[in-house]
């Protein structure tokens, strides 16, 4: 039914990459210190061990059927009437997913580069290159997965530089309240990992179905490459005082480098790095409005919706609902959202079509 | 030469065949060309005395070549007229054609051929005459070239076509020709070589071509915009060149070129974004120097994009960027100044186009005065009666020079358009204005098609192999592949599978 555009494995890879970089960089250290304290670095690994597993079930779920995403394989597996119920759980996780990066994003511009402007005019300036791309689909996406790692390449030397006045010692002992607050605070990596939930999308248009496996290993290992070292280098450049009031830590790291030619570079990166935060919304505001059109059978009604959910978005952020602590208060539903439907749910799927699978060869030989 | 339009649409007359009776013929094409005095009907016996007429238009034969080469032995050397129908015609010239019908008769005689009427013969003979005003092959003037050949096209199809034929001699070079416009019918050529390129584009461009209904077309430049992708965005999505062994290295890459009569330029399709920086003589120079010319050129594109703009989003928003050592001289220069950045940048901006444009539409020597004058009067006498400011000045000049560097004129155009809306985004939202602007701009790039090619690649779909030749210019023995955004079908360049 749905024409399939191929993906490239590189391409696969950045989409998913792409998507998992996000707000979670920016606020992790602050998130795992308060939890765990100067050891919240060893949860990322352990954050990265469990997205790995998950990813392998989203990819073994799926390689039974190589030509269907989630969507199609939800009315298949549930029925038409709970499968429709799950599939709509899902158009509203990505679209909650979707909105929330959007209003983060129009926020944290406003605290950090525009404190003056109104968030409603940010919010139809950023509607503009989303808009743009997410309504040419899965081929622009992916094309622009690509485009935002390369123009953002610069940012990773610069991350580098603050290594320089580092105290590493701020890092011993390791472990040294013991295991448990480690554990505690793995979940709280979830939001960052978040992202290779696409695969469920993805997967279908993959040109060699061999590499999903290689391919989402490789994501989550550059993810969690980018958050080790963001976390790391937080917590030997900055002060504990600083981790444990700072929302976003990794900005104020930044904060730290001066150039003769250049100061204040947060301004410059954080300006830069929307188009990173672009990356996360494009995706899922995608992956929303493909559920949308399965859900209503009918594909030449996304342009609306799409255009539909962009002045919602305008809307709300007119509206009082949405502010600065409110955003901070939904990462929590966020991040939730994200342990349901990106971690729990694939495990279960995956049960399931094992069970489901089982069961209908056993009608077959009956 | 003026036909009577309403004779022109009468297709039911056109479509009669030759009469046999010679008077009838004549009668026929006095009416049809009653409006134009450079038709000339020449009606004489033969050396065997048969009564034969020899139409043409004196503007567009030869006339030494009608009095030489047909009339001379039509007149005094042939014994009978009958000789001219055996296989090899005893007349000195190289094509000559039987023809039926009126309608190829008239089109004929507009390419600039001679028609024989020969009396008791029901068809007409063609004599390929041609012979009008053409202008000698001169440098290319908007491409000028440093090390390559330095031949640029002319107006004359043949031409052209014989420039390119030079550079490529290889039989696999395939040249179709097909002809656009409903009244005034022009050759167009589609050249590609048959076992290189990929028979998809061949399709695509005649499909393309031969779906163009328009009366005339003038210029390739009007063709252009019928076959590309998207009319609608100012980048250009093909190359159009003046020179020819431009258009032989892109023939040679697998790409199809487009070559029309009476334009001095061949259009190359499919382009992409990255092969709009490189110049034919990149390849000619030392590679080293090479690679650093394509770097200076990328560094021009966003200069030339962003640095303005980069200027007002600092100025009027986050000058806690700039160190207060040099915050302090751009205070001081602009202290006088009662405009906002924006205003001063387009007020500079528009006062450099129209100089630019004053100096490329007027005669040479009035246009260095331009040159002069604008210089000096912008330069020195706005910033001391404090209109702009110094630094604008410099960050205005760097930009247009900036922007001249981009060897294709198109291109080079497209990105001094796109700055103004890049600088009404920054002065109105800063650099977060600049960073979606950019965004947005990239974004419309890499969603553009050439023939259905991403503009982008190879950078965005990245196809790393191709990355030889779009930042660096390396050694060309390590190229031994065709581009691969080309998709080509015979990928490799050097060694056995061509000869």
């Amino acid at each position: 039914m749905q024409k399939k555009t191929p993906l490239s494995f590189g391409q696969y890879i950045f989409i998913i990459y792409k998507t998992q970089i996000g707000i979670g960089v920016l606020t992790l250290p602050h998130d795992l210190f308060q939890i765990s304290g100067i050891d919240g670095w060893i949860a990322v690994i352990f954050g990265w061990i469990i997205s790995l597993i998950i990813g392998f079930f989203i990819v073994n779920t799926l390689e039974k059927h190589p030509d269907e995403t989630l969507y199609d394989l939800l009315p298949k597996y549930f029925g038409k009437w709970l499968g429709k119920g799950i599939l709509f759980c899902w158009i509203i996780y990505t679209l909650y997913a979707a909105s929330y990066v959007f209003m983060y994003t129009v926020y944290l511009i406003k605290v950090w580069v525009l404190p003056n402007t109104s968030p409603i005019l940010l919010g139809i300036l950023f509607i503009v290159p989303i808009f743009q791309i997410t309504v040419r689909g899965l081929p622009m996406i992916s094309r622009y997965a690509e485009l935002t790692f390369l123009v953002t390449i610069w940012m990773y030397p610069i991350i580098l530089i603050t290594a320089h006045y580092g105290m590493w010692f701020n890092l011993l002992p390791i472990v040294k309240d013991g295991w448990m607050p480690i554990f505690k605070s793995t979940p709280t990596t979830a939001l960052s990992f978040l992202g290779f939930e696409l695969i469920y999308l993805l997967y279908p248009h993959l040109k060699n179905k061999k590499q999903a496996y290689k391919g989402m290993f490789i994501a989550n290992t550059m993810t969690a490459i980018v958050l080790l070292l963001v976390t790391i280098l937080s917590y030997v450049r900055l002060s504990e005082a600083e981790l444990s009031y700072a929302i976003w830590p990794t900005l104020d790291l930044i904060k730290l480098i001066r150039f003769p030619f250049l100061e204040r570079l947060e301004i410059i990166f954080i300006s830069a790095y929307i188009i990173i935060l672009f990356m996360t919304i494009i995706p899922y505001l995608y992956m929303a409005l493909s559920g949308t059109s399965q859900l209503i059978q009918r594909s030449s009604l996304k342009k609306y919706a799409l255009v539909g959910i962009l002045f919602l978005w305008i809307i709300l952020l007119y509206s009082p609902i949405i502010g600065f602590q409110p955003i901070i208060y939904f990462k929590k539903w966020f991040a939730n959202l994200g342990l349901i439907f990106a971690f729990a749910f694939p495990v279960l799927l995956w049960l399931y079509s094992k069970v489901f699978l089982a069961l209908r060869k056993g009608q077959v030989k009956g | 030469m003026e036909t009577n339009p309403s004779n022109t649409q009468d297709n039911n007359q056109n479509s009669n065949p030759v009469s046999s009776d010679i008077m009838v013929n004549i009668e026929y094409i006095s009416n049809r060309f009653s409006h134009s005095p450079d038709l000339i009907i020449r009606s004489f016996q033969t050396k065997g005395e048969e009564n034969v007429a020899l139409v043409f238009f004196s503007c567009l034969n030869d006339k030494a070549s009608i009095n030489e080469d047909l009339l001379r032995p039509l007149m005094f050397h042939l014994d009978s007229i009958s000789e001219i129908f055996q296989p090899e015609i005893p007349l000195p010239i190289g094509s000559v054609q039987k023809l039926n019908s009126w309608v190829d008769i008239e089109k004929a005689m507009f390419r600039g051929e001679s028609i024989l009427f020969i009396d008791n013969v029901s068809h007409a003979l063609a004599f390929c005459t041609q012979g009008w005003p053409q202008r000698a092959i001169a440098e290319p003037q908007i491409e000028s070239s440093l090390k390559g050949g330095h031949q640029g096209f002319v107006e004359t199809l043949e031409i052209n076509l014989a420039l390119i034929r030079r550079y490529v001699t290889d039989d696999n070079l395939v040249v179709k020709e097909h002809s656009v416009g409903k009244r005034a019918p022009t050759k167009v050529y589609i050249l590609y070589i048959e076992d290189v390129v990929n028979p998809d584009y061949v399709q695509e461009v005649t499909n393309r071509i031969q779906n163009i209904k328009k009366d005339a077309v003038l210029d390739l430049g009007e063709l252009e915009e019928m076959i590309e992708d998207d009319p609608l965005t100012v980048f250009p999505q093909f190359l159009i060149s003046e020179r020819p062994d431009n258009i032989a290295s892109n023939l040679l890459q697998g790409r199809v070129a487009i070559l029309m009569d009476h334009s001095p330029n061949a259009i190359v399709a499919p382009m992409t974004l990255a092969a709009f920086f490189q110049s034919q003589d990149d390849y000619s120079s030392r590679w080293i120097v090479a690679t650093f010319l394509r770097l200076l050129r990328v560094t021009a594109f966003f200069l030339a994009i962003i640095l303005p703009s980069l200027y007002i989003a600092v100025i009027s928003f986050h000058y806690e960027v700039i160190p207060l050592d040099l915050m302090l001289s751009v205070g001081e220069s602009r202290s006088r100044v009662p405009f906002p950045p924006i205003l001063e940048a387009i007020l500079m901006e528009i006062a450099i186009e129209m100089l630019r444009e004053a100096g490329l539409r007027l005669p040479n020597p009035i246009g260095q005065t331009v040159g002069v004058v604008g210089g000096i009067v912008v330069g020195e006498a706005a910033v001391q009666a404090g209109i702009v400011s110094n630094i604008m000045v410099i960050v205005v000049s760097v930009t247009a020079i900036a922007g001249f560097i981009i060897p294709n004129y198109d291109m080079s155009s497209a990105i001094r358009l796109v700055r103004f809306p890049v600088m009404i985004i920054s002065a109105l939202f800063g650099i977060v204005g600049l960073s979606v602007g950019l965004m947005v701009l990239f974004a419309h790039l890499i969603s553009l098609k050439s023939l259905g090619v991403p503009f982008g690649s190879p950078i965005a779909p990245i196809h790393l192999i191709d990355w030889k030749d779009v930042f660096v210019r390396v050694p060309l023995n390590w190229m031994k592949k065709r581009p691969f955004s080309v998709n080509p079908q015979q990928s490799r360049r050097l060694g056995e599978e061509k000869e």
